[in-house]
């Protein structure tokens, strides 16, 4: 039982930062795009 | 002149235990299978070739020591005393590379670097959720493995290192092995490798039985447009080596290679692009099938817990596989039936089988569908969530004792 416990919190956590890591594709892809076009209407 | 004495290969045979002695004429004869089924490309040819040889050579050439003691010219995996190692290094021909290079993870890390080489983050970058989200489906078996191991009677460690099988990634079994029970790691990663190069011949089969044909054969509509730069790539490639390293430390080596890999790929470097993806990946491939086969003598690989192992093994890559086919469903609906399921079988990284795979079952039912891109941004997302996966058991496992 402590063994199905602990790897559903690991699968969880698993989850978490998978998910995370996918929140911040779009984060750096939107900051990225959006600083690069601020530049270009800048220049 | 005693005949067997000076033919040792075969007469220590003869003062051997009945168990080892079939056990070592079984390993030579699935040593030359694998060298044929991996040149007749039934097996993954890159590892199995020199794995087969090592296999066969390593179990055919043991004589005798002092003391009527057997062992081998090659390599010995289980010294850890200094000075024993010191007189050993200058006596078997392959312990440096075993000792400098596969004990302390340096084969898996190359392996991995040229993993990240030859991986494109575009699809993965363009659909992070969907990939993820396949991806995470995909570690099911990783999951799913654990407790049954340890109910089986292995040790949390064991059992971990076991249950990555199913992350189907073989440097991270090597690396989780060898982190996590030191005392299995040459069973487990052999047993990993073998099955690994079997998901060829197992996964068709997984996709045919629970996807339907008329849903295999779809093309996956979409209106995101996929254009992400390399200088998208390369940043991201530099933030998440960092966050994931401040997060899951005790996978620091193998993310930090697999990510600098795709900064290697994604600066454009031509002379490094090619030095890691033609001489480092295929001379790291080379010696880790060598190793492999070197490291299965009858001694080392009659572990009593081998049968668990082989069990578990097919129990985590075909519970991956499923897991990864549901993801392709869960995406399927939420994209209003838009998605080709199929993709799914990607998630279970061992990149690129299994997005060659999954090409390959879609194209045989309609020729004009593509999804490869598709599939391979699963795949490599497949191989982070692995990493991930990985680098939670290493860290919370030891905090268990």
């Amino acid at each position: 039982m402590q063994s199905i416990s602990l790897a559903l919190q690991i699968y969880g956590l698993s989850f978490i930062i998978a998910f995370l890591v996918a929140v911040m594709i779009k984060g750096l892809l939107f900051s990225i795009r959006h600083f690069s076009r601020d530049t270009s209407e800048k220049q | 002149m005693d005949l067997l004495y000076l033919f040792q290969g075969i007469g220590t045979l003869c003062v051997q235990e009945p168990k080892i002695v079939i056990g070592r004429i079984a390993l030579v004869l699935i040593g030359m299978a694998l060298v044929f089924l991996g040149a007749k490309k039934t097996l993954e040819p890159l590892v199995m070739i020199p794995m087969g040889f090592g296999m066969s050579a390593v179990n055919a050439g043991m004589l005798f020591f002092d003391a009527n003691k057997v062992g081998n010219l090659l390599i010995d995996p289980l010294v850890t005393e200094t000075t024993a190692l010191m007189t050993i290094l200058q006596i078997d021909a392959f312990q440096p590379i075993y000792t400098f290079a596969f004990s302390n993870n340096l084969i898996a890390c190359i392996v991995f670097m040229g993993i990240g080489v030859i991986s494109d983050l575009s699809y993965l970058m363009a659909f992070p959720f969907t990939s993820m989200l396949i991806a995470i489906c995909a570690e099911l078996g990783t999951i799913v493995t654990y407790p049954i191991a340890v109910a089986m009677g292995l040790t949390p460690g064991q059992a971990a290192a076991a249950a990555i099988v199913g992350g189907a990634d073989g440097p991270l079994v090597l690396f989780s092995s060898l982190m996590l029970a030191p005392e299995l790691f040459v069973p487990i990663t052999v047993i990993a490798y073998l099955y690994l190069s079997l998901c060829y011949g197992g996964y068709p089969f997984l996709i045919r039985l629970l996807v339907p044909k008329e849903l295999r054969g779809m093309k996956v509509k979409t209106t995101t447009k996929v254009n992400v730069t390399s200088q998208e790539k390369l940043i991201f490639s530099v933030v998440a080596c960092t966050v994931l390293c401040f997060l899951l430390p005790a996978a620091a080596p193998l993310l930090l290679s697999f990510f600098l890999g795709i900064a290697i790929r994604e600066s454009g470097v031509t002379s490094y692009i090619n030095m890691i993806e033609s001489t480092f990946l295929y001379a790291a491939t080379f010696f880790l099938g060598l190793m492999l086969g070197i490291l299965c003598d009858a001694n080392t690989i009659l572990n009593p817990t081998i049968l668990p192992l082989l069990i578990l093994g097919v129990i985590a890559l075909g519970v991956s596989g499923i897991g990864g086919i549901i993801g392709g469903y869960i995406v399927y609906f939420i994209n209003h039936r838009q998605f080709n399921p199929t993709i799914g079988i990607a998630g279970v990284s061992c990149v690129p089988s299994t997005a060659k795979i999954a090409q390959h079952e879609v194209a045989a039912v309609k020729k004009s569908t593509i999804i490869i891109q598709f599939a391979m941004g699963a795949s490599i997302c497949g191989v982070l969530t692995s990493a991930i996966l990985t680098g939670i058991y290493i860290t919370v496992i030891p905090m268990l004792k």
